[in-house]
């Protein structure tokens, strides 16, 4: 009997250590895997933003060595300045094409963090951004086979045209992020403005006589929440105004128009949409301040 | 000055070189007395005058004018070695300074003596006669210059009536700043000296600003409200705080042009 004590008390007791050891260490470990997750993301686009800086200063040095030997190749015109001319070219137009992938990496990464992006645009544009990442994998793995310096230029040129193609997809992809935010601010402040509304009708329909507000005071917040609601709606009308700019950029591109100056129409009247909500909060934030004042 | 020595006169020539030479005398023997004085020699009690010559001049025949003139020599003039005036001087000084020995030598001595002594003065006048006919010119030109001087020094002392009246003035200035001064640094250390901790009332007293805080109504306090109020502070915070614009992944500046 005393034995059977003796091995329960031992077993118990080596149970709960257990148990108190793996404890703490079970909190650590969620913790640790909490804290993973939520710099994961922010880690990924700055090395990603930092790998991009990389790519862009060894093509920098690159190409100041192409420029080198295509001024000595022009001058002397011998074989060995050709061999070497050819050398540099190879390896710029690599580093050329490293930079623009590694861009539209980065890119990938920033539409990802951004919020206010719908599922739908931001499968759109990633699958958009992966094809060009495809094609410039491709033309870069093809530019060391180049037998002469002319079918380098030719490589180049095909690049040129190709870059001239996606370049529009890049400032598609930064308006959305701008009209993610948009989106972002105009749903969180919806919400608050429904909170606003409810309130106000809940005090609206107050029976009790010390709760109950005068007639006036509750036509002047109606005046503050119709103001409040106008303002939501102007910011509305120039977010969509900012999409339809948007959406044209690309086509704007293949008409032969500049895709910069349509961002920047579409930039503009986000702006205008993002000083529409300043206001509109403005006029909640004079609701809750007639609120709070006695009459 | 009447007597003009360049002027020609025949009946008054020999009235005139009495007149010099009494001028010069005079003016000689002043002098040396006004030395004498100054140099704070003593002077003679009695003095014998020499004997009397008709060519000699006396002090009652000189002019008004001179008489005039005469005293205002040693006023003017100016001290011992200065001068052309007073070095010119120095024989008729000399030729009186026997004069005045003379009498105490008479009763001494016998009369060879004193016959060399009248020849010694003989000697000594028509020097000093000589003196004075060479030195009268100047000597006018001296007192003409002298009484411009003196014109001059009342003029000054005009203006050093002014200058006095600055100076007084400056004076006073410079007391009141000291006084000034030592009035602030007394005040200072009487200040320094007062205990801080005693409040001291300066100026006129001001109304504090009240700022106006309306009254609370029954929702002041509700908790949906409060939170309603703090989530639009945040909100409207973050949307003027926030650039709407990407800045940071711009497109890359890239070269194309590859051509041989």
């Amino acid at each position: 009997m005393n034995e059977i004590v003796k091995k329960f008390i031992i077993y118990g007791l080596a149970a709960f250590a257990l148990v108190i050891s793996w404890y703490p260490l079970s909190i650590f470990a969620q913790s640790e895997e909490t804290t993973e997750a939520e710099t994961t993301s922010e880690t990924e686009f700055e090395t990603a933003y930092n790998f991009y800086q990389t790519q862009v200063g060894e093509y920098q040095s690159a190409h100041a060595e192409y420029i080198l030997k295509k001024t000595q190749y022009t001058r002397f015109k011998t074989l060995q300045s050709q061999q070497e001319a050819q050398e540099a070219t190879v390896k710029m137009l690599e580093a050329r094409d490293d930079v623009v992938i590694s861009y539209m990496e980065a890119l990938k990464l920033l539409l990802k963090e951004s919020v206010g992006v719908s599922d739908s645009d931001r499968t759109t544009l990633n699958v958009r951004i992966d094809a060009d990442i495809d094609w410039w994998t491709e033309h870069k793995e093809k530019i060391p086979s180049a037998g002469s310096l002319e079918d380098l230029s030719a490589d180049s040129k095909v690049a040129q045209g190709r870059y001239n193609f996606v370049e529009p997809l890049f400032y598609e992809v930064m308006a959305t992020i701008s009209s993610g935010k948009i989106t972002d601010f105009d749903e969180r402040l919806s919400d608050i403005f429904g909170e606003v509304k409810d309130k106000i009708i809940e005090i609206k329909s107050e029976e009790r006589d010390d709760y109950k507000l005068s007639g006036q005071k509750l036509s002047q917040l109606d005046r503050w929440i119709l103001e409040a609601d106008n303002r939501l709606l102007r910011a509305e009308e120039k977010h969509a105004e900012a999409d339809k700019e948007i959406g044209t950029i690309v086509v704007a591109a293949q008409r032969r128009q500049n895709p910069i100056g349509v961002y920047n129409t579409a930039i503009l009247r986000l702006n205008e949409a993002q000083q529409f909500l300043k206001d509109s909060g403005t006029y909640m934030k004079e609701i809750i301040k007639e609120v709070k004042t006695k009459e | 000055m009447t007597n003009n020595p360049g002027t020609p006169s025949k009946n008054s020539n020999q009235g005139n070189e009495v007149q010099k030479e009494s001028v010069i005398s005079k003016v000689a023997g002043g002098l040396s007395w006004w030395i004498n004085a100054m140099m704070g020699k003593p002077l003679p009690k009695k003095k014998t005058p020499p004997p009397a010559k008709p060519s000699e001049p006396s002090a009652q025949s000189v002019g008004p004018e001179q008489k005039a003139q005469i005293p205002s020599a040693p006023a003017t003039m100016p001290s011992r070695g200065e001068s052309g005036v007073s070095a010119q001087a120095a024989a008729p000084e000399i030729a009186n300074k026997e004069e005045i020995v003379l009498p105490s030598k008479q009763a001494q001595g016998g009369d060879s003596v004193v016959q060399d002594l009248e020849g010694l003065k003989k000697i000594v006048g028509k020097f000093s006669k000589n003196i004075g006919t060479a030195v009268s010119p100047s000597l006018e030109k001296g007192l003409k210059s002298s009484t411009k001087a003196a014109g001059n020094f009342a003029k000054a002392a005009d203006k050093s009536k002014l200058f006095k009246n600055v100076l007084r003035i400056f004076l006073i200035l410079i007391f009141l700043m000291v006084a000034a001064f030592v009035a602030m640094r007394l005040f200072r250390t009487y200040q320094e000296d007062t205990p801080q901790d005693e409040p001291t009332i300066t100026g006129i007293e001001t109304p504090t600003p009240i700022v106006f805080q309306p009254a609370e109504s029954v929702y002041a306090n509700d908790p949906v409200i409060l939170k309603l109020q703090e989530d639009i502070e945040v909100m409207v915070r973050e949307i003027a705080g926030t650039n709407i614009k990407v800045t940071t992944l711009n497109p890359p500046s890239l070269d194309f042009n590859v051509s041989f």
